[in-house]
């Protein structure tokens, strides 16, 4: 696999664009700089030729005088040129950064069951930041080594054309050599960077959780998997390793050949009389001088195997597309909205069907419970129904327009789906309420935590709103992270609710304390409630039953109690049972 | 919180070096060798213009000096090979063990994961930390062979003129210390720019475990707009870091100009009078450039051994009491040979449960002040224990702080009447099981979920997963037990996810099996299902967390818990008649 180059120059583009005056001055000072590097050497020829004729020593040492001023100005140009360049580098790869972010969340859920959060970390910063060298040094080094490295050769032209030959023709063979070597260690360098990021996710999977694999004694288990990935780590990182260090053999071989060159050039016009010794010191000096942008080239072409290898990444990320295509039609509604499912089929893997000809119709304001075994289906049902993934059969519509037509941020608005597994952020209490939202205001969210009877809960923060919150919930109760998520959703006002086995983990006393407002919430929504338990379904107006991903039973929930032979009469008996044993 | 300082590192690293001597030995002699060998083409380019000057036209002499250039450069690559392919095993080693050590020293502490740290910052010091330590003990050998190469290449030029040599170099000493100076900025910009990396690589790692709540709730746009802010935090941070280290590069950088610039001033009456020659002027500048380098290679060694330093210093604040030196403890990495067997534990007689009994058992979260408190009751072989009550009165909290996944509080815990001074490592297999609220599966199959490196044969699979009432869903899984379950399972439902757990328990066959609200994902039936098989088990203890009244109804002895103390316990008649609490409850 090479990196072409039309891949760099592509992400480039897009990326730098915003940034053209800086770049303009970047050139600038980078000119300046290689215009400085090449006056030098003439200074020291004078003064060895003025020296070998006696003048003199006036002239020597306004010469070195001379020399150390423009040193003293090079590296002035060169604190200002980084300065410029770094400051570039950031905004870009920000941006950069920002758009994978954004992309990679609005890839589908399969995606992410795929990818650990670890591994898609090291993919967007790790990735990123060896693209930032990319952005902020290493083109504009490589552009002025370049540029170096042709001042150089010119003026050893004008000195006479068999040494700028001689060492132009050392310039092309060392780059090629070079360029051929390089994409050999592009392509062990991906490797290696896709083995540590599949090594960091295994850490990071073991490292949250501990809880388990302690109580399991299954310690001795991780350290033996460990041991295994360093086992399958170490030959490819040798390989690679080896392949970054084959290339700076190849410099040391390819930097001698050139000193060879010089000496052997310069030696021999020396001979014949064409040159002076000072001339001989000066074409000795300029190679010395094309040692530092070949040396530089080195590292650089080092990190571009780096950069190279996550450019082929970062372009693998961004051409994944998103199943769930964005709808044209805006979602604008004000009350409850009615659900109507036809025909819906879906399966997670090919012939392995998880939802089977699914049709059910929901007027709008009504209350849909939903009942079934684990595994029938119902969180399924209701991923297709937030669009987490895309229907294989069969259609869904919302207030009577097509599911896959609605504009995704408008059906986010008004879609609002509590799963039993609630997800916090390491923030404060707002942020983790409003989820980064800072349009809305504190008393808003206070009233709404009051609303789902946290308010002392609220009280005993130590800093209020401000209070921090760990993501892996610490000092939070099961039940209480649950309330929060309700308190998500009373900050939106959506007009259909999909609650996914919500009160699951909430006690009676609890159930009880947030019906009233859920009450509330529901009176100006259309609603379906995933249960296990019957209580949590007494509220719906219609009952649906899945089986194996089947419709076993949907209808009017009074009649399906008064039918002695339905389903839903059956497990509510089968419930009472279970309070009668 | 242990302070690890600027000497401790130096320590550690000797530690860790002491981990593979000989590869270290073997390695630095091959790269200091590396180091030193650009001594030769500098007397061979003082020869070439020797002889030039001279004037004395000996042409082989000339071309031998062309020859023994390109000698020394194919011996440099050679050796340079072998270095590399010592060094990146040695480099390997170092970097393993400190992960090696800090995986284990963090799985083995109480507690599920670190109060403050999020598992993306943790992540970082797994990747970044270990590096940066491992090039910390790796340039070591670079600055000896570069300070080899200088004293070498100052004795040489001191044999050429001596003044000339003090008076070019003594400025570059001088640079050193100028460096050193600027020290205590580059730590504290090095801080605060790793500290805004780590935020921008936390918030990454929590978008993606969060993925769901984020797209469902469409909460991207505002998501990325946090982003940004630590983003362009993190430009800010940055930038200001490396311009100060490039101005102290510069800095650097200048004294090879304004050396050479010196040299050409101090030269100019002797090259005119011919006693120091283009050839001397050649190799003083030739050497010049490489005893620059080192000088700033060694500022640089030292910028990043303090940085180092505060590697060492994220590391010890994961370590949290476990002392640092436990990092660099000598423990083999299998690269080679047999992985090492996982032994079957065997339980002792006296460890064989009898009876557990807490004293005053209290923790208060440090957050929140939450928490619980004075907690006492006593839990006898072959009984089961219900501990109930409502939402965030500390069942959980309890049932944590009991197996050491919060750290030890106040009060006592007795096991068989003796004192458990480390719950933690106390209350694992086999002595005890437990199925966490929202257990965690690993990216692996179904199987060695279950497993966890426990030998099927030694136990019975298919038992444990009629006990969890999983047959019937592993018949449906596409390819059974060896399905491939994600780190948040993939395929499987919250429910099943649970009673996987729940399997991974009844195979350990401990002595005490501990499950906090195993109920909360399941349905009716596979519910009642799953307690009727706990139930028809013989000889087992059980501790249980739940409200259901399945469990209150079969359970010996409850333990109602409210705003985190016990309210009351006893049988379901006696508290049914007295406890008010277990009333509202129990309905």
């Amino acid at each position: 696999m090479k990196v072409s180059i039309k891949e760099y120059i592509l992400l480039l583009k897009k990326y730098l664009r915003p940034y053209k005056k800086k770049l303009i001055i970047l050139a600038a000072l980078m000119t300046g700089s290689i215009v400085l590097q090449l006056i030098n050497p003439q200074i020291v020829r004078f003064f060895i030729d003025e020296a070998a004729k006696g003048d003199s020593a006036k002239h020597l040492i306004s010469a070195a005088l001379a020399f150390i001023g423009i040193s003293l100005i090079k590296q002035l140009v060169v604190v200002a040129s980084t300065y410029v360049s770094q400051d570039v580098g950031w905004s870009s790869t920000n941006a950069l950064r920002e758009d994978l972010l954004e992309h990679c969340i609005s890839l589908d859920m399969s995606f992410h069951k795929s990818h650990l959060p670890g591994e898609l970390q090291e993919r967007l910063d790790g990735d990123v930041s060896s693209l930032f060298s990319f952005f902020s040094r290493l083109l504009f080094n490589l552009i002025n080594n370049f540029a170096l490295i042709l001042g150089i050769i010119t003026l050893l032209f004008i000195e006479d054309w068999r040494v700028g030959l001689g060492l132009s023709m050392f310039c092309i063979i060392g780059t090629t050599i070079l360029y051929k070597v390089q994409p050999i260690a592009v392509k062990s360098w991906s490797s290696s960077r896709e083995m540590s990021a599949n090594f960091f996710g295994f850490i990071g999977e073991q490292i949250s959780s501990t809880e388990d694999i302690r109580s399991s004694g299954a310690f001795h288990n991780t350290m033996h998997r460990f041991y295994e990935f360093l086992r399958r780590w170490y030959p490819i990182r040798r390989k690679s390793g080896t392949m970054g260090y084959l290339v700076w053999i190849t410099i040391i071989i390819v930097f001698a050949f050139g000193n060879i060159v010089a000496f052997g050039i310069g030696g021999y016009l020396w001979l014949k009389g064409a040159i002076t010794i000072g001339t001989v010191y000066l074409i000795f000096y300029y190679t010395e001088l094309l040692n530092r942008p070949i040396e530089q080239i080195r590292h650089q072409l080092q990190e571009l195997q780096v950069a190279g290898a996550s450019v082929t990444r970062i372009k693998e990320l961004f051409d994944m597309k998103p199943t769930i295509k964005e709808g044209e039609v805006p979602l604008k509604c004000m009350g409850p909205v009615s659900i109507k499912i036809e025909n819906l089929h879906f399966e997670y893997e090919i012939n392995v069907p998880v939802l089977k000809d699914i049709s059910i119709e929901l007027e709008p304001g009504k209350i849909l419970g939903v009942l079934g075994r684990t595994g029938s289906g119902k969180t399924t049902l209701a991923r297709l129904l937030v669009r987490l993934f895309e229907p294989t059969n069969g259609e869904i519509y919302i207030d009577g327009k097509l599911l896959s037509s609605i504009q995704l941020k408008s059906l986010r608005e008004h879609v609002a789906y509590v799963t039993q597994d609630v997800q916090l952020f390491n923030a404060t209490v707002r942020e983790n309420l409003t989820l980064f939202n800072h349009n809305i205001g504190d008393e808003v969210i206070i009233n709404a935590i009051k609303d789902v009877g946290l308010d002392t809960w609220l009280d005993n923060l130590p800093d209020g709103l401000d209070t921090m919150i760990d993501c892996s919930g610490g000092g939070l109760s099961a039940g209480e992270a649950q309330l929060l998520a309700f308190v998500r959703v009373f900050l939106r006002n959506p007009a259909f609710i999909i609650l996914d086995e919500a009160s699951s983990r909430l006690d009676p006393i609890t159930e009880k304390l947030i019906e009233k407002a859920i009450d509330k919430l529901l009176k100006n929504t259309t609603c379906m409630i995933i249960a296990h338990r019957i209580s949590t379904v007494e509220r719906a107006d219609y009952i649906l039953v899945l089986e194996d991903g089947c419709v076993a039973e949907f209808g009017n929930r009074i009649e399906l109690m008064s039918d002695k032979n339905s389903k839903f009469s059956k497990l509510l008996r089968m419930g009472i049972e279970e309070v009668l044993a | 919180m242990q302070e690890i300082g600027k000497k401790k590192p130096l320590k550690l690293m000797w530690r860790m070096i002491c981990y593979c001597p000989f590869l270290y030995f073997a390695d630095c002699l091959v790269w200091i060798l590396i180091f030193t060998s650009p001594l030769i083409p500098g007397l061979l380019a003082k020869k070439f213009f020797d002889i030039l000057s001279e004037n004395a036209v000996v042409d082989t002499n000339l071309w031998s000096i062309l020859a023994m250039i390109a000698v020394v450069a194919i011996s440099r690559a050679v050796l340079i090979y072998m270095g590399a392919r010592i060094d990146i095993f040695f480099r390997f080693k170092q970097s393993s063990l400190i992960r090696r050590n800090l995986l284990e020293i963090l799985m083995k502490r109480p507690g599920a994961n670190p109060s403050k740290t999020s598992t993306g910052e943790i992540l970082n010091s797994f990747r970044d930390d270990a590096s940066q330590i491992e090039d910390a003990v790796d340039w070591i050998m670079d600055l000896l062979g570069n300070l080899i190469f200088a004293i070498c290449a100052i004795a040489i030029l001191m044999g050429i003129d001596a003044k000339i040599t003090l008076l070019v170099f003594t400025p570059l000493a001088l640079v050193i210390v100028i460096a050193n100076k600027a020290n205590g900025r580059v730590e504290k910009y090095r801080r605060d720019s790793r500290k805004a990396t780590g935020a921008v690589n936390g918030i990454i790692g929590e978008i993606f475990s969060t993925v769901q709540a984020v797209k469902v709730s469409g909460a991207e746009e505002h998501i990325i707009k946090h982003f940004q802010s630590l983003n362009q935090k993190r430009h800010k941070l940055m930038l200001r870091d490396t311009l100060f280290t490039q101005m102290l590069e510069s800095i650097y950088e200048n004294t090879i100009s304004l050396g050479t610039g010196l040299i050409l001033l101090l030269v100019a009456q002797s090259m005119k009078n011919g006693s120091f020659s283009v050839g001397d002027f050649a190799v003083f500048v030739y050497y010049l450039g490489f005893v620059a380098d080192f000088t700033q290679f060694f500022g640089k060694y030292i910028a990043h051994y303090q940085q180092t330093c505060i590697s060492f210093q994220r590391i010890a604040d994961l370590m949290e009491d476990t002392p640092i030196e436990e990092i660099v403890q000598h423990n083999p990495l299998y690269l080679k040979g047999q992985l090492p067997v996982i032994e079957r534990i065997q339980l002792s007689e006296d460890d064989k449960f009898r009876e557990l009994e807490l004293k005053g058992l209290s923790y208060r979260y440090p957050a929140t002040g939450g928490g619980i408190s004075d907690i006492s009751f006593n839990l006898k072989r072959g009984s089961f224990t219900v501990i109930c009550g409502k939402i965030g009165s500390g069942k959980t909290t309890l049932i944590r702080a009991i197996l050491g996944l919060l750290p030890v509080g106040s009060g006592e815990i007795l096991w068989n009447g003796k004192r458990i001074s480390d719950p933690s490592n106390h209350f694992v297999y086999p002595k005890s099981a437990y199925v966490a609220q929202v257990p965690r599966l690993m990216s692996e199959t179904v199987r060695d979920n279950i497993l966890l490196g426990i030998y099927e044969d030694d136990m019975d699979l298919n038992k444990a997963i009629y006990l969890a009432v999983m047959e019937k869903d592993i018949e449906t899984l596409e390819n059974g037990l060896e399905t491939l379950v994600g780190s948040r399972g993939v395929k499987l439902s919250g429910g099943q996810i649970q009673r996987v757990a729940a399997a991974r328990m009844f195979i350990r066959n401990s002595e005490l099996m501990v499950l906090d609200d195993i109920s909360s994902a399941l349905d009716v039936n596979t519910e009642s299902t799953l307690w009727n098989r706990i139930f028809e088990l013989k000889e087992k203890t059980c501790l249980v967390v739940s409200n259901r009244k399945i469990a209150l109804q079969y359970a010996d002895h409850i333990i109602v818990m409210k705003d985190g103390s016990i309210e009351a316990q006893g049988t379901l008649a006696e508290l049914l008649e007295s406890c008010k609490e277990i009333q509202s409850i129990y309905v």
